[in-house]
């Protein structure tokens, strides 16, 4: 079984290569070595000459990537030992909830299935392979995962084992329910509008807080939400809270920026908005004013009709 | 005749400085009188007025009117005295009610009260169609009649005219004199002054003489009539060696010989005509002997121009 | 006294038909809205955490620019209304004609001045109570934000102090009326030492310290600037010095809060007694002069 003898000096060598190369070697490295099916790039391509073989090999076998997004692997084949090219059928085995695509490595063209390979040329040939979510909405788990390639022809076959580590993406988005960026507040009385918190990440949320700050504006003012803070925020999910503006009875009418964010315990997500408030005038106070304004004037009036003469 | 002394002064001196304006004035004035102050301008005529009104202050002497010190009890002279002032002056944006109303109110008037009487003056001074111009517009013989009433509205019991027709056509002066003759039918005692002795003579029945702060002559139109002109147009004078009675008694018999004075050696005769003849002849036949003898067509307005050709 | 009420309510009728009057009010008034404009502008960014009187704000705000009553106030508005109320309060009366008919009419004869002076205070006071209560009522328009009792106290010692300066002007111009029988003497008089006084403050920059407090000390502008600084800013910077200073001297360090109204009061109280005194001097020296005086027949 001269495959079998193949196979044991190439996890030799491979086993070797480790021990020299130590830590520095991609864990990747490891886990296909516990492969028996996989062949190693570090093979160099004239060792196995007089046997028919392929091998896959790449050059970044694992990829890290938030979770939703696709993962590219580009894999080299080379084919030696043959004397005529040969067409081998190509394939990826990936893990529940993701699909893959091949494509050529270079170069445009639509999905392939199956690539021919000269044995003579002396460098291989490139494939991309893509693997991606099967459903936009079901947004995998955080993990490892692995992907195998296979190239096969009759006999002859190759795999390479990729790994694609799926890391968790945490995003919020906060806006205004109304989707209007501005709200009239009233100094010294409760002014309520409602924001809207999005989990736009990958990963559910926990904990999220919010808090608001007030650009330069003295003390006095209270920015409370209902409610204060929410415990779980699941993917693609959205609350609502309810923002109360109360600013302070001193506070000048006018505009002011009051800039909300949210953010959950860990820190791991932060979003903020800023909505600009017109604090009006307390309506009484309104009046007040434009009475003392219209007895001023009514009042000299007064006096010019009684005092003057004509 | 003379119940109570409606003014009176004694001695009444002002000195400016030291230029003597009214010196040792000793004057009265009765009740129902029109006096007449005649004299120069500068003669003390307006001084005197304002000393009885108690604006000014008098250097020496006393003044009463109606018994009241004009110094020390200068409210109660003024409720009782009116007085236009020679330059009358109202307020120029006021119109001729609002300057009277003033007044009424000074006075203490009821608003009624002074409605009532300003329409009833505005329409005597001829003046109730102009009531609501503005006196700014007025002319001066306007104003002075509009002063008429401004004195007339507080119903004194004496008013003061000073120079009441200075500056006004002749149809005005006519005009003023005759409210001014009409107040003293309503028994006020009026005090005129004014340096025209027509005037003087048309509307007072009595007539002081003012010169360099002096009171040169006063009485009764009648009275220095009777002594200077009322009785003859003409008065010899003439200067005998011995003025004795019985010449005196002479002339005094000649017809047409109203008075005779004599001082010294001078003997002062009033006559209608020119009697020079006949004096001559009454000196010859009682032996005297006529030393100077000279005819002057004498009267008030000579003594008048008199004194105002010396200040 | 019910003369002095007659003469006084005359002169307002006077006052109030007149048309310099009318147009001079009317300016100030203009000034009290480009002042509650600039206002509006400039407090947002003058208001601070730690500002305690947000309505006092608008009095005090912009303190070195043209259009505040900080500047306004002491060298135009006050002098400028105070001598046009005064210059010709005497002189008119005797130029008229009005005068001896006026004294011939039973009332004492300081019934006339006491009337003028009184009515003149009375316009005053209607002027300033007016623009003040227009600022006010304006910016609490603007800003929604009601002034607290002790704002109004320093409101109220604000205006009480413009009318004693403005009374200052007034007396003066009265003096002059009093003094020059010519209406456009006393007014160029008056004119003069609103210029003269208005220099003294100008030159009081530029001189040594010693002499600018000396200045400061006489000159009303000055007395009347600083008393309002006191008002109107609790916390003035000036008052910081003087904290500081006292700090320096006795090593103790008074508590940085605002004055209270009573304490700003003691500190101005010796510009405020200037304030009446010269108001006072004045009015007693043309009143004494007016009543001394003898109206001659010319």
């Amino acid at each position: 079984m001269g495959k079998f003898k193949a196979v044991c000096y190439v996890a030799c060598l491979i086993l070797f290569m480790a021990l020299i190369g130590g830590l520095l070697a991609q864990p990747a490295a490891f886990a296909m070595s516990k492969d028996a099916v996989s062949t190693s790039s570090f093979v160099p391509s004239q060792a196995a000459s007089t046997e028919e073989q392929i091998k896959l090999d790449s050059k970044y076998p694992t990829i890290s990537s938030y979770a939703g997004s696709s993962f590219s692997y580009d894999v080299d084949l080379s084919y030696s030992g043959g004397k005529e090219p040969r067409t081998f059928d190509l394939g990826v085995t990936v893990p529940q909830g993701f699909t893959a695509s091949i494509a050529p490595g270079y170069g445009e063209g639509g999905e392939i299935r199956a690539i021919r390979l000269d044995p003579t040329k002396n460098y291989p040939d490139t494939i991309k392979v893509t693997v991606r979510p099967a459903y936009a909405y079901l947004v995998p788990e955080p993990g490892e995962y692995s992907v195998t390639v296979e190239a096969s022809s009759g006999t002859i076959k190759g795999s390479i084992q990729l790994k694609a580590v799926v890391t968790a993406q945490y995003n919020l988005s906060l806006d205004p329910a109304t989707g209007r960026f501005n709200t009239d507040a009233t100094a010294g009385s409760d002014n309520y509008f409602t924001i809207k918190v999005t989990n736009t990440g990958t990963a559910d949320l926990n904990n999220i807080v919010f808090s608001s700050d007030i650009r330069g504006m003295p003390s006095g003012w209270s920015v409370t939400f209902k409610p204060e803070k929410i415990d779980l925020l699941k993917i693609g999910d959205t609350r609502e809270a309810e923002v109360n503006i109360k600013p302070s009875p001193k506070t000048i009418a006018g505009d002011y920026i009051i800039s909300i964010s949210a953010e959950p315990d860990a820190k791991i997500a932060f979003a903020s908005m800023e909505m600009r408030t017109t604090v009006l005038t307390p309506t009484i106070w309104g009046w007040v004013g434009v009475g003392i304004v219209v007895l001023v004037i009514m009042g000299l009036a007064v006096m010019f009709m009684r005092l003057g003469r004509r | 005749m003379s119940q109570q002394a409606v003014i009176e002064t004694e001695k009444l001196t002002k000195r400016y400085h030291d230029f003597v304006a009214v010196d040792k004035l000793n004057l009265r004035i009765d009740e129902g009188e029109v006096f007449g102050f005649l004299g120069p301008n500068g003669a003390g005529k307006t001084t005197t007025i304002l000393m009885l009104l108690g604006l000014t202050e008098p250097t020496s002497g006393t003044a009463r009117v109606y018994g009241y010190d004009p110094i020390r009890e200068p409210l109660k002279v003024k409720r009782i005295v009116g007085y236009m002032p020679e330059k009358i002056g109202f307020y120029d944006d006021l119109t001729a009610r609002e300057n009277l109303d003033y007044t009424a109110w000074l006075n203490g008037l009821s608003r009624e009260e002074a409605a009532r009487k300003m329409s009833e003056l505005l329409e005597m001074v001829g003046l109730a169609k102009d009531a609501e111009k503005k006196v700014g517009k007025f002319s001066h013989g306007m104003k002075q009649r509009l002063g008429i009433a401004d004195v007339m509205i507080k119903d004194p019991k004496v008013a003061f005219f000073d120079e009441p027709t200075s500056g006004i056509d002749p149809e005005g002066v006519d005009q003023i004199l005759s409210l001014i003759t009409d107040m003293a039918r309503k028994k006020m005692t009026v005090v005129l002054s004014s340096h025209q002795l027509h005037l003087v003579q048309k509307v007072c029945n009595r007539v002081g003489i003012l010169a360099k702060g002096h009171l040169v002559l006063e009485g009764s139109v009648e009275q220095l009539g009777r002594e200077s002109l009322g009785g003859g147009k003409f008065r010899i004078q003439l200067q005998v060696a011995d003025p004795a009675t019985k010449l005196i008694d002479a002339i005094k018999s000649i017809n047409g010989v109203i008075d005779v004075e004599s001082s010294n050696d001078l003997l002062l005769v009033s006559c209608n005509d020119d009697l020079r003849p006949q004096v001559a002849r009454a000196v010859v036949d009682s032996g005297s002997l006529l030393v100077q003898m000279k005819i002057e067509e004498y009267g008030l307005e000579e003594i008048y121009l008199k004194y105002f050709r010396e200040s | 006294m019910s003369r002095l009420f007659v003469v006084c309510w005359k002169e307002l009728a006077d006052h109030f038909s007149s048309w310099r009057f009318i147009i001079l009010s009317l300016l100030v008034y203009v000034a009290g809205v480009m002042i509650i404009r600039m206002a509006a502008q400039n407090i947002r960014s003058e208001v601070t955490d730690a500002t305690q009187f947000v309505f006092l704000k608008l009095f005090a705000s912009g303190e070195t620019s043209f259009l505040s009553f900080q500047t306004l106030f002491p060298f135009f508005i006050l002098p400028i209304v105070g001598i046009t109320l005064g210059f010709d309060a005497i002189n008119s009366e005797r130029a008229n004609g009005t005068l001896s008919r006026l004294l011939s009419q039973p009332l004492y004869r300081d019934s006339v001045i006491n009337g003028k002076f009184l009515a003149g205070i009375i316009t005053l006071s209607i002027l300033v109570l007016g623009i003040v209560a227009l600022v006010a009522g304006m910016g609490l328009y603007m800003i929604g934000v009601p002034p607290m009792a002790e704002e109004i106290f320093r409101l109220i010692g604000f205006v009480f102090i413009s009318i004693i300066y403005g009374a200052f002007w007034m007396s003066l111009a009265i003096l002059f009326s009093v003094f020059f029988r010519r209406i456009a003497t006393s007014a160029l008089a008056s004119i003069a030492m609103w210029i003269f006084f208005f220099l003294l403050v100008i030159v009081g920059a530029t001189v040594p310290i010693e002499q600018a407090i000396l200045i400061s000390r006489v000159s009303p502008i000055s007395l009347y600037g600083g008393a309002i600084q006191v008002m109107l800013i609790p916390n003035h910077p000036a008052l910081w010095a003087a904290i500081q200073q006292y700090r320096e001297l006795t090593g103790v360090l008074v508590e940085p809060n605002p004055l209270s109204f009573s304490q700003s009061l003691l500190i101005i109280w010796p510009q405020l007694t200037s304030l009446i005194a010269l108001t006072a001097l004045c009015f007693a020296v043309s009143y004494i002069r007016f009543m001394r005086e003898e109206i001659r027949s010319t």
